[in-house]
């Protein structure tokens, strides 16, 4: 607890690095719960590597490393749950949704669309949705993925191309993207 | 225009990873091309999408408390989830609230009577978040859920039956279900919430097809002990 000089000091080290850490578990596993179990693990696994954590420059990196590899070693660990489905039942969604003739609120609009891109995502294979969300999502440069994942900026070139690809054929066939010849 | 399109160059276009020459080639051709002209705007499109993709942020208490666990050593149970999860915020739109009912004083709120646009193929695994709105905080309240042949929850493989003891909020409590079909065809998934001698049955119906749809009713058991 806060009491404890050891345990503050490894907070005051990870603390601010804390959202960034859960955002890219997030990314990596789509769900809440599973994003929290990751970064639940690296701080278990992190913790008796205090003096090693107090000697690194740059943390941000080194610890993204940390998290991307135990999702790697323990991918299904993390991946009971592919994705959430979007209704919000306060009000009644189905109005928000359909309405034709309407205007439909434009929140609702969004989160339709949202559950569409993430329901696509969660059909990609893990290898292209990880790049793709990490680079066009988190706004990661090819180096930093690099960095992280220990795969080459060639390789992370051509998984992005293909993953937009993917994902674009698997909106237009949704209806939900606007291809060239809709 | 040309008979060259440039739609392998468009990543790098976007990406401002091309030579300058090949940019500018690059530019020129998209002004001429009405083709790759789309093309461009579906990619740019792609992307403002995959930006505007919102993260869904961990319970309030989270950090603190995962800061705490591992100075402690001690790796949460997964029954434990539940707990974190309680009085999380969910971002809006971002998660399935199935309002599935209300233990307590207060009546129940409307409840939507279908989810449309739910896929859950065979083998598919899918989160649905159940809501349970309590009037008053529950302590020491027994949750049981039961699921029909074929759905399993992703932490109990092969069981029918998971139970939770577990203390509800006053407010929202959200439990998230990890759902995956493993065979047949769906069927009611039935959710019985115990507190004192207080007791309410949830069903929902899951259909496990390509087109999956969730349907909810509330079945009140007063006496019910
Ligand atoms: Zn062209």
């Amino acid at each position: 607890m806060s009491g404890d000089p050891t345990a503050a000091e490894f907070e005051t080290l990870i603390r601010p690095h804390l959202d960034r850490l859960y955002r890219l578990a997030y990314r990596l596993t789509l769900t809440v719960a599973d994003a929290q179990d990751l970064v639940q693990d690296v701080l278990v696994k992190l913790y008796p590597r205090r003096d090693e954590l107090s000697s690194i420059d740059d943390l941000t990196p080194w610890l993204s490393r940390v998290l991307y590899n135990q999702f790697v070693q323990q991918t299904r660990r993390y991946r009971s749950q592919r994705f959430r489905v979007v209704l919000e039942t306060d009000g009644d969604p189905m109005d928000s949704l359909a309405g034709p003739g309407e205007d439909p609120a434009e929140e609702a609009l969004r989160s339709f669309d949202i559950s569409e891109v993430r329901s696509a995502l969660g059909r990609l294979s893990e290898d292209h949705r990880t790049v793709l969300l990490m680079h066009d999502a988190e706004g990661y440069k090819l180096q930093e993925i690099q960095i992280i994942t220990g795969i080459s900026v060639g390789t992370i070139k051509s998984r992005l191309h293909r993953a937009r690809a993917r994902l674009r054929e698997l909106l237009t066939a949704d209806g939900t993207f606007s291809g060239p010849n809709a | 225009m040309n008979a060259e399109h440039i739609d392998n160059q468009l990543d790098a276009y976007l990406d401002g990873e091309l030579p300058e020459q090949e940019r500018r080639n690059v530019f020129e051709h998209l002004h001429g091309c009405r083709q790759c002209h789309q093309t461009l705007a579906d990619a740019k499109s792609l992307r403002a999408r995959l930006a505007n993709l919102p993260v869904e942020g961990p319970a309030p208490d989270f950090f603190a408390q995962a800061l705490a666990n591992a100075a402690n050593q001690d790796r949460q149970a997964p029954m434990n989830r539940w707990a974190t999860v309680i009085g999380g915020t969910i971002a809006a739109g971002m998660a399935l609230l199935v309002v599935v009912g209300m233990l307590g004083r207060t009546p129940a709120p409307e409840l939507t009577p279908e989810l449309q646009g739910v896929t859950l193929a065979l083998h598919e695994s899918r989160t649905l978040n159940l809501v349970f709105s309590s009037a008053e905080a529950l302590e020491g309240a027994r949750l049981v859920v039961e699921l029909p042949h074929g759905l399993e929850l992703g932490a109990y493989p092969g069981e029918q039956r998971v139970r939770w003891k577990t203390s509800l909020q006053a407010g929202r409590n959200v439990l998230p279900l990890d759902l995956i079909a493993v065979a047949g065809n769906g069927g009611e998934i039935v959710a019985h919430l115990r507190h004192g001698d207080k007791s309410k049955t949830f069903r929902l119906r899951v259909n496990v097809t390509d087109a999956t749809s969730f349907l909810i009713e509330e079945k009140p058991t007063p006496g019910q002990a």
